[in-house]
């Protein structure tokens, strides 16, 4: 929204249905128990802290981008694209 | 919608003298049962291969103009072009006969803010500040000065950990909203073998 004149002061609102990616970009005292983080760890929370992104957490049956990544049933698939497309 | 329907016709005006038949009635784009990486039907004749291509093709330009309810499927069987099996080409034909059955797609358009409950975001950036002293959103020097009313962006993300069996890649897809227009969408396979989310 940086090169068109339209207001966005609100962060971008990521929903996502790993629970561990929300722990970890939305709560301040949780770390990886790994030897190595990666860029993209502190990359994300970096963002959150900027107040560039806000993450949290939706169940998979809810996730509009689960349709994008698995092959779903006739019912599930008719769930997700009918709330962004008819 | 007249461009499903004419690729659809072609589609069958070049299988109507083989033993490719298009289904009739077919509710989703692919058998959920299928693994398309574990296929041991055999492969396709060279005629086939070409026809197979041919489809694809077509219906990754349908992907471009707007059918997103195909876009995963398009780009699993996408991957078995150099060597196609009749598996994979039975798939493909059914995902026609899912266009045949569904016509028609269209995108909602909402210029209204999204309906949300904004409680589920921890908005606490005042801690993380702590850890990263230097964080904040970064501008460009030379910004157009913002008019109208402001708008919300929302995105979808999801990965299948490990989807394919053989390579054990995953793939990634996202949907952004403006509001509650959806204006980019992604399904993609990855390039590399992860462990996890943030290895």
């Amino acid at each position: 929204m940086f090169g068109i004149p339209i207001e966005n002061d609100e962060p971008t609102y990521i929903l996502c249905d790993n629970e561990t990616v929300v722990k970890n970009s939305s709560n301040v005292e949780s770390t990886l128990n790994k030897k190595h983080s990666a860029i993209a760890y502190h990359f994300a929370r970096w963002n959150v802290a900027a107040g560039v992104i806000a993450v949290a957490w939706v169940p998979t049956g809810e996730n509009l981008a689960d349709a994008m990544t698995k092959i779903l049933s006739e019912s599930s698939r008719d769930y997700l694209f009918g709330n962004w497309t008819y | 919608m007249d461009y499903i329907k004419a690729a659809i016709d072609t589609i069958r005006g070049s299988i109507k003298d083989t033993r490719w038949k298009i289904p009739g009635i077919a509710k989703t784009p692919m058998q959920s049962s299928f693994v398309p990486e574990l296929d041991q039907t055999p492969e396709l004749s060279p005629d086939d291969t070409t026809l197979y291509q041919e489809m694809i093709g077509m219906l990754r330009w349908a992907t471009e103009l707007g059918r997103v309810d195909i876009l995963h499927e398009i780009s699993i069987l996408s991957q078995y072009q150099s060597s196609p099996r009749e598996g994979h080409l039975e798939q493909l034909l059914r995902i026609f006969g899912f266009l045949h059955c569904k016509p028609k797609l269209t995108l909602y358009m909402d210029s209204q803010l999204p309906v949300f409950d904004y409680s589920i975001f921890k908005m606490e950036p005042g801690e993380f500040k702590e850890y990263y002293r230097d964080a904040e959103e970064q501008f460009p020097r030379v910004m157009p000065i913002p008019r109208g009313k402001s708008v919300v962006t929302t995105a979808f993300v999801d990965a299948s950990h490990a989807a394919n069996k053989i390579t054990r890649r995953s793939h990634s897809g996202h949907i952004l909203f403006v509001n509650r227009a959806p204006v980019k969408w992604m399904s993609k396979r990855q390039q590399t073998v992860e462990t996890s989310a943030f290895s």
